[in-house]
């Protein structure tokens, strides 16, 4: 197992499909060099490289998203062989934040055969690791799987492993353990999710961790901002001396105005707050949520239609109350739609009605549309608007150099987006909080 | 990567095939025992490149026969309660019949990533892969509906049933699916990776008619190997061609029609009118080019070299596609088609080198020649007969097949397919046997195989392979002194479909001299000759014993003449050969 550890602007795809091209030469052509990422944008991003390479990327590199890796090559083939069931389709529609209507409405899709993405890693574990309860035949069924992927497996590569959950860091392990040659390349001070597993994996095999310190996209002036943040391995170093910092103050300059004026690239928030609009994730279906709940309860209505008519009719039902809910801004009048012609109990209404987003608040000409750091990870700008929260600015301000959790771990990300300018739009919170005259004084060092 | 095992049930003649499979299939059968059909039906799971090739939908003559008559069996005797709606649609369903073709698929190494997704079940330590082409009802209420509209109108009974079976069994409600054994999905991605290519037996005009059925696969060869540098001339070459052709036939010179018309504006609106390029795509231009023989065209080639030709062109083309492909299940009639001893033999190791070297190949091919029966792989072999399928590799134990290879001129055709076959061991019987049958022309259809010991197996496999076929199998062993194994052997003689006799002595000689009065018609022909003349039957007995080959050969020779008149068989012979001629009598 190799970790490679690079902070931000390292060139971290790039390094990694180097990786893939040498590695793919070592190996023995018949088997297969399996390169994980976490996002579609980031497999793209991948394949535009290797294509660089090998303008055809060939039949033994399979470039894929984590969650596509996990059920292709994992779960799909081998799960039923240990545990019976097969699974025929992928839900990504987006889950209850309560925990409870969460586990409920993951349990109620995989009774209908179908595995919601986000216990995907867990799912796999069970097929490569463990589960309580295994049976003596269960594990010697595992062995004979895992001899078989042993066969066509010649390397896994992993990019933003920092994004690893503690499933799939069990699956790395063990991966590696059948010998399987692993290539991880992440940077702990990115992972927003706080999982902290690829921390986990760096002090397990620390002989293994690699350190790539240069940075190809910060001026260095940002580099000695976000270097505050880091331990002694992972400080970063630039070979641009130009590049810009500017602060601005909330009490001076109105927002729109600011933007206006400078007309930023990527302009980003800790996360939605007040006027600040983060639309990133209206990538969520409710289309395909609302069909999914639905199908259960056409079901039982009408047991003697055939399974795709249902899904035909749940799909289409769906796209009528999400245009009534846009039309009279009600969900009730999207559920009476249903209810009309459907026989309906107060369980299932709850559930439904509670699929269809709020409308906020505040009128939409003042709303300011931003993006959240979640989404912006990975992204880059020539000028950057960071627009700071007190979430983040106790890390920025204070020098308690605490354990990295992932608020800290944004803080590092908005520091090191730009390519050339980068502004702080210091909101009135923060001034309230921390002082003008502070904040100054904070700055002076790198203005 | 291979099929180790296929599962047929209701496909044509093949009402229930289960066996197992070695790395090359040869089938072997008499004719109308199935082959044909066992070779389309192994490729029912698999996709092709050829989509003029047989549709995966069947008809209803595709379903076997048996297995229809049960159904309207089912249906005459149930018809009241069909009528009545005593009956539903569950129980219906149970009466339908279904075609299916399942495959195991057994990957080595590296390949096992394709088939990960036939996954099945774990058996043995080992996961099971496979896929199942079915051909089943896609809704059992619309045929219940059918049927039931059909026994509404009249009452169904054997004499008018022929009238109605169609009606009665509406096979176009019938739908087909490739799936995983255990009846899941399995994603075209999968599928795609799995391919045959087939060579029926009707292919001697390939070369002559307008859609060459050698093109394909030439054009398929030219398609791969053609690099893109190539492709670019080519597309150069036919602009060039066309420019030459629009430079020749000036359109307005073909069609002028600007003079006669009376419209205004006519003239520059028609004077628009142009011919374009319609570059055609690659596959149409590489279309038209066709097979050659030297300077001929392949169509003026004998039948055999066109076989020949189309053979290698066709596996030539298969080569190219390794990349893209886990599995190619190549099925081909009889190889041998039309071709002499020694373009028979070329094809032969061709064939084999060409299954060696490519393991995605899987070669399947029925045959009548004992050119393509390779004695070191019986392991091959696959015995059709009357619809029922004998896989040599699931019957035999490795010692039964280093057995068979030891056996000079093993003919497997003669052995299993005769109407009458004699086994026996040794030179002298079968010089003896050889010259009585060829004096008698009645016993001309009696096939004579001499065989090295051991026929247990060999009546084992032929009683299968015969079953209900009216072959009759004579054997005649040697005595030897074992008492058991006599007694074993004769468990198998039951006078019906096998005779098995036994010598009383160690040699030939004194069964023959102790039987009828064959001693002295010997002594009266040969006394002079061989110095018999004096000899009591024993010193006869001796004294031959103990003579040159060349005496047995000379009465041999006399035998087969007529010179000896009177003489008889030895009994354990002549019981074989009655028990062989009686059937013939029966038969006529």
């Amino acid at each position: 197992m190799e970790i490679n550890i690079a902070g931000a602007g390292a060139g971290k795809t790039t390094k990694m499909s180097d990786k893939i091209i040498l590695l793919r030469n070592q190996i023995d052509a018949e088997k297969k060099i399996f390169c994980v990422a976490f996002t579609n944008s980031a497999v793209d991003c991948i394949r535009r490289k290797l294509c660089e390479h090998y303008v055809q990327i060939p039949e033994n590199i399979i470039v894929s998203t984590i969650h596509s890796f996990l059920y292709r090559e994992i779960i799909k083939p081998y799960y039923h062989l240990l545990y019976g069931k097969k699974y025929e389709k992928i839900s990504i529609a987006e889950l209850p934040q309560d925990a409870k209507y969460k586990n409920a409405k993951i349990k109620r899709l995989d009774d209908m055969n179908v595995l919601h993405q986000t216990v995907i890693p867990e799912h796999a574990k069970w097929v490569l690791c463990k589960k309580s309860k295994d049976t003596k035949n269960i594990k010697d069924g595992r062995q004979i799987i895992k001899n078989a992927i042993v066969k066509y497996c010649g390397a896994i590569c992993i990019d933003e492993v920092q994004d690893i959950d503690k499933h799939m860091q069990e699956i790395i392990e063990e991966l590696s353990g059948m010998e399987i040659p692993m290539i991880l390349m992440g940077d702990p001070k990115q992972d927003l999710k706080g999982f902290k597993c690829l921390r986990n994996l760096m002090s397990i095999y620390e002989q293994n961790v690699r350190y790539i310190s240069e940075c190809h996209r910060c001026p260095q002036l940002h580099l000695e901002l976000s270097n505050r943040l880091v331990d002694k391995n992972e400080k970063q170093k630039s070979e641009k001396d130009s590049g810009q910092l500017s602060v601005y103050y909330e009490s001076e300059i109105d927002c729109h105005t600011l933007i206006e004026r400078q007309k930023y690239d990527l302009m980003y928030i800790s996360q939605k707050q007040g006027v600040y609009e983060t639309h990133d994730y209206k990538k969520n279906n409710i289309r395909e949520n609302l069909a999914e709940e639905l199908e259960p309860l056409l079901f039982e209505n009408h047991p003697t239609k055939d399974a795709q008519t249902v899904k035909k009719v749940a799909y289409y039902y769906a796209g009528k109350m999400i245009e009534k809910y846009r039309n009279t801004g009600k969900k009730k009048d999207a559920m009476a739609l249903l209810s009309k012609c459907e026989k309906i109990d107060s369980r299932r209404y709850g559930i439904i009605i509670n699929i269809f987003e709020d409308e906020s608040p505040i009128k939409q000409e003042d709303k300011i549309f931003v993006k959240s750091i979640d989404y912006i990870k990975g992204m880059e700008g020539e000028k950057c608007l960071f627009i700071l929260t007190n979430d983040l600015a106790a890390y920025l301000f204070n020098d308690n150099n605490t354990e990295a959790n992932k608020t800290k771990n944004k803080l590092y990300v908005a520091l090191t987006r730009s390519l050339n300018e980068l502004s702080i739009y210091i909101l009135k919170e923060v001034e309230n909080k921390y002082t003008k005259k502070r904040i100054q004084d904070f700055f002076e060092r790198y203005l | 990567m291979k099929i180790t095992h296929v599962k047929i049930r209701n496909y044509r003649n093949l009402r229930d095939i289960d066996i197992g499979l070695a790395e090359t299939v040869a089938i072997i059968g008499e004719n109308n025992s199935g082959k044909s059909n066992f070779l389309k039906a192994i490729t029912l799971p698999f996709l092709t490149d050829d989509n003029t090739h047989i549709s995966k939908k069947l008809s209803w003559i595709d379903i076997n026969n048996e297995t229809k008559k049960c159904y309207y069996k089912k249906i005459i005797l149930n018809q009241n309660k069909i009528r009545n709606d005593e009956i539903t649609v569950e129980q219906f369903a149970e009466f339908l019949p279904t075609v299916s073709v399942e495959v195991n698929i057994q990957a080595s190494g590296a390949e096992e990533y394709y088939v990960k997704d036939m996954s099945y079940a774990i058996e043995d330590g080992e996961i099971q892969y496979g896929i199942k082409y079915e051909f089943t009802p896609k809704n059992f209420a619309d045929i219940f509906r059918v049927v039931k509209e059909v026994v509404s109108q009249t009452e169904i009974n054997d004499a008018n049933l022929k009238e109605v079976k169609m009606n009665l069994l509406p096979v176009e409600y019938y739908n087909y699916s490739i799936k995983v054994s255990d009846g899941s999905n399995v994603s075209y991605d999968t599928l795609r990776m799995f391919k045959y290519e087939a060579l029926e037996a009707e292919r001697d005009d390939f070369s002559k008619t307008k859609n060459q059925l050698g093109s394909k696969f030439l054009v398929d060869l030219l398609k791969d190997r053609l690099s893109d540098q190539d492709k670019l001339k080519i597309e150069k070459e036919y602009s060039h061609f066309f420019e030459a052709l629009k430079e020749i036939s000036d359109i307005n010179d073909i069609i002028n029609w600007q003079e006669t018309s009376e419209l205004k504006g006519a003239k520059k609106f028609f004077s628009h009118i142009n011919i374009l390029p319609n570059m055609p795509p690659m596959q149409s231009i590489l279309s038209s080019v066709r097979l050659g023989y030297s300077e001929e065209e392949l169509s003026m080639q004998g039948l055999g070299h066109r076989n020949l030709v189309l053979l290698f062109v066709l596996i030539n083309s298969l080569l190219g596609k390794e990349t893209d492909i886990a599995l190619n299940v190549l099925t081909i009639e009889e190889p041998e088609a039309h071709l002499c001893i020694n373009n028979t033999r070329l094809m032969v190791s061709f064939l084999k080198a060409f299954t060696d070297k490519n393991k995605t190949v899987q070669l399947f091919y029925s045959t009548h020649s004992t050119e393509f029966i390779n004695k070191m792989n019986l392991k091959n072999v696959v015995v059709l007969h009357n619809g029922k399928a004998y896989s040599f590799a699931d019957e035999l134990e490795d010692e039964d097949f280093a057995y068979l290879a030891k056996n000079p001129n093993l003919d497997l055709f003669k052995l299993f397919f005769s109407k009458k076959c004699i086994l026996f061991e040794g030179i002298s019987e079968e010089l003896l046997i050889r010259s009585y049958i060829d004096s008698k022309e009645t016993l001309s259809d009696i096939e004579v195989l001499s065989f090295h010991k051991g026929f247990k197996k060999i009546m084992n496999i032929w009683k299968k392979v015969n079953e209900g076929s009216g072959n009759k199998l004579g054997i005649i062993r040697d005595y030897d002194n074992q008492s058991n194994a006599k007694k074993q052997h004769d468990k198998y003689n039951d006078d019906k479909e096998i005779c098995v006799r036994t010598t009383e002595y160690y040699t030939l000689e004194p069964e023959i001299v102790n039987t009828g009065d064959n001693y002295k018609i010997l002594k009266n022909k040969y006394g002079d000759v061989f110095g018999w003349n004096d000899m009591t039957d024993d010193q006869l007995t001796e004294a031959w014993k103990n003579a040159k080959a060349t005496d047995m050969f000379t009465i041999c020779k006399d035998l087969a003449s007529g010179e000896l008149e009177g003489f008889q068989m030895p009994k354990h012979i002549q019981d074989v050969i009655d028990f062989l001629s009686q059937e013939s009598e029966e038969v006529l």
